[in-house]
């Protein structure tokens, strides 16, 4: 289960380098056709991670006959960058319960914490 | 009786700050008893304003209560108002940190085609793109532990490897969840100075017991952690800066130590207080029943 996941994942990586590596809109069965993986990938998997993505804003799709083409819906410049903004303001996020190993506090916690500490000492 | 149980449950959020002391020694029983004293204390609070709400409400309907004096009981018609508007408040209150918190929780984890990956097993091990300092774990479904690559750089690989122990310990633990608590608590009870208390002594708890998991018992590693702790912690000028890094390198200095009687006795509180709250409701349900049989 783990391996398939992780397969996901870095097929997600390789299907948005292929998608922003190209101009055009592609169907599924160009991406397939770039992909270089071994073991060989098969075409639903390609239209799963297709359509994950497009669920999750990262690509557009637009029907073309019976089948969907698919384009990236930013430069992987703009994305990463968004993204990255995303994560930071979501990892110093006081309210969002994230574990970190170097956490930020504000200034009220700071006051709680050092009376805390004090009395943890004493 | 509605008082009662408002008592127990403000008792059990205060506890884990008026037992403070104990983080040092043994802070992984004082995150895990503290998450069930936060929870129970939540959970009475609220079942202490449901109680007065639906008794009062009860009152109001069969006309029972005719003295006006007894309005302003908390059983009475006002008290159940002011209940039933705090319960309102609160539950609103807490779905909002929730959604909040599963949105926060959405937006940190790293998507494949984002900085680098690697599968350890239990977790995905993301290196972000970026020179700010952080390193942070994200639990559900697929866990990942995403640190940037400015922390991966400045740390040698003992230390990077104290830093992915210190997270993964937080995703076998479980911590998120008591880091909820934590938030939830203090966003629920604003006027209850031991509610944040009570919540920053679960975060450090928390921290605590992840550098014990990491840390293993060598006392020269645990020392020369404690140092790069320190040291790293002050390059990176976080916030909480000086004063959490110091305790948390304090105690990683000292051996490693074990309050078993202490555990006892927080347990033993937690289980009459837990026994008496239970109690308190099956007589608050026994005083609804006549009621609703006159329904």
């Amino acid at each position: 289960m783990t391996a398939e996941r992780r397969g996901m994942g870095e097929l997600e990586a390789e299907v948005m380098s292929i998608l922003w590596g190209h101009d055009d809109w592609m169907t599924p069965r160009e991406v397939l056709e770039q992909l270089d993986s071994d073991p060989p990938i098969v075409y639903s998997t390609v239209m799963t991670i297709l359509r994950r993505l497009w669920k999750k804003g990262t690509v557009d799709r637009r029907r073309v006959g019976k089948a969907y083409t698919y384009h990236p819906v930013k430069g992987e410049g703009e994305q990463t960058a968004e993204r990255m903004t995303q994560i930071l303001d979501a990892a110093e996020d006081p309210e969002g319960a994230l574990t970190h190993f170097l956490a930020g506090l504000d200034a009220p916690r700071r006051r709680q914490l050092r009376k805390l500490l004090d009395r943890s000492r004493r | 009786m509605t008082l009662l149980l408002l008592s127990f449950g403000l008792v059990a959020v205060a506890l884990p700050a008026m037992r403070s002391r104990a983080i040092g020694a043994d802070p992984r029983w004082f995150a895990r008893l503290s998450t069930v004293a936060l929870s129970l204390g939540l959970v009475c609070v609220m079942a202490a304003l449901a109680t007065s709400a639906t008794i009062g409400a009860l009152h109001a309907v069969t006309r029972v209560a005719d003295d006006p004096a007894t309005h302003l009981a908390p059983e009475g018609i006002v008290g159940a108002c002011v209940s039933a508007i705090l319960l309102t408040l609160m539950l609103i209150r807490g779905a909002t940190i929730a959604l909040r918190a599963r949105r926060v929780r959405r937006d940190a984890r790293a998507e494949g085609w984002l900085g680098e990956h690697r599968n350890d097993g239990s977790h995905d091990l993301v290196v972000l793109p970026t020179e700010r300092l952080f390193a942070y774990s994200v639990d559900g479904r697929d866990p990942q532990i995403v640190v940037s690559q400015g922390l991966r750089r400045m740390l040698d690989d003992d230390f990077y490897g104290f830093v992915i122990d210190h997270e993964r310990a937080h995703l076998r633990a479980g911590h998120r969840r008591s880091l909820l608590i934590a938030t939830v608590v203090e966003g629920l009870l604003p006027f209850f100075p031991f509610a944040s208390q009570s919540s920053m002594a679960l975060r450090v708890a928390v921290e605590r017991a992840a550098d014990e998991d990491a840390a293993g018992e060598e006392p020269a590693r645990r020392r020369r952690l404690a140092n790069d702790m320190v040291r790293v912690s002050s390059r990176a000028r976080v916030a909480c800066g000086s004063e959490l890094t110091v305790f948390r390198a304090e105690n990683l200095t000292a051996c490693p130590r074990s309050s078993r009687g202490g555990v006892a006795v927080a347990l033993a509180g937690l289980v009459t207080l837990f026994a008496g709250a239970l109690a308190v409701l099956a007589h608050a349900t026994g005083d609804v029943s006549p009621y609703l049989a006159l329904l």
